[in-house]
């Protein structure tokens, strides 16, 4: 029994050397874990690429700031529709649906005077910061029957209910 | 066997670094050509410009409520306070700041009254030492600079002098954003 033992031990067929070198932490774990920091990156590299390619970062400076000094250079009682059709087209590539791409793409902080767009498919966007101080808020996206995709700007005294 | 798993470990970090070299190459690439900021500051400077002037004259003439004492330029104006002029914790450098300074004189050139000033005054003479050129650690600052007379309830001819600027670091780019 002893030399069989022994004999076992000698050649590293041992119970506890056959566990070690089956294990995952040896074969198993560096794969696994090479594979997914791939993963991550390849999907990383892709979002940006692909959100690059369609000019969701460009749309995004462009407008905030088209939409921002138009907020800053109006008077109380000013609506302005601004046609974002462009922004939008891309948009919709970008977050792969149309109610996403309605709902999310254009925004305002009326506590920050910030005004954000978010084109691209992550949850960021830019944002840009508009000085005037009266109350100001952006419609929900206006898909017009020529295709055209708008966003209305109004633009009252703060203390204006309307 | 120990200088293959040796050599294997090398290639995966040399594999690693390899990645990460290409995707930040494509990605600064990338960024610089599609990303490039679209520089509104000249336009934001003549909007504040005449925000302003709008502010002091009225149909012609220079509003007299400006030569009170407790005249509080920005909620007179319109003007968002913790965007012009943000408090410490708030202040943003990659953000762009203001500045401008409204003076009132008489026919004479005499002062009417003490010089209104507001935004962000800490990069004011960072900006006039740098005045149409750029430096890394100085700010980009697009300034407008008009007087005009107008004239008072009592007929007598008033200078307003305005000087508007807006700067930011952000100097990557200059392009001026024209709207439709």
């Amino acid at each position: 029994m002893r030399m069989i033992l022994r004999v076992g031990e000698e050649k590293g067929c041992s119970l506890f050397n056959i566990k070690k070198r089956g294990s995952a932490e040896d074969v198993m774990w560096p794969e696994v874990v090479w594979i997914i920091l791939f993963l991550i990156y390849a999907v990383v590299f892709v979002i940006f690429i692909k959100d690059s390619i369609y000019g969701a970062a460009a749309y995004e400076d462009i407008y905030a700031k088209k939409i921002a000094l138009i907020i800053d250079g109006a008077r109380p009682g000013t609506d302005v529709k601004v046609e974002v059709t462009d922004a939008f087209k891309v948009a919709e590539k970008t977050k792969k649906s149309r109610e996403r791409a309605m709902s999310e793409s254009f925004s305002i902080d009326k506590i920050n005077n910030n005004v954000k767009v978010s084109l691209g498919s992550r949850t960021g966007g830019t944002l840009y910061y508009y000085f005037s101080d009266y109350n100001v808020s952006l419609s929900s996206l206006n898909l017009g029957k020529d295709g055209r995709v708008t966003v209305q700007i109004t633009v009252r005294e703060k203390n204006d209910a309307k | 066997m120990l200088n293959k798993k040796a050599n294997e470990k090398v290639m995966s970090l040399a594999y690693v670094l390899y990645l990460i070299l290409i995707g930040a190459g494509v990605i600064i690439i990338v960024a610089q050509y599609v990303g490039s900021p679209v520089d509104v500051k000249p336009l934001e400077t003549t909007i504040l410009y005449t925000n302003l002037m709008e502010c002091f004259v009225k149909n012609g003439f220079v509003n007299d409520a400006v030569l009170g004492d407790k005249f509080d330029v920005y909620s007179y104006c319109h003007l968002n306070r913790n965007i012009l002029d943000p408090s410490e914790d708030r202040r943003d450098i990659s953000r762009d700041f203001f500045w401008f300074n409204i003076s009132f004189f008489d026919e004479d050139g005499i002062r009417v009254r003490d010089s209104l000033v507001g935004g962000n005054t800490g990069y004011q003479s960072d900006c006039s030492v740098m005045m149409g050129k750029t430096s890394g650690n100085f700010p980009y600052c697009i300034f407008k600079n008009e007087s005009y007379f107008f004239m008072n309830k009592s007929g007598e001819y008033q200078r307003v002098k305005i000087v508007a600027l807006v700067a930011s670091f952000n100097t990557r780019k200059k392009e001026v954003l024209l709207l439709p």
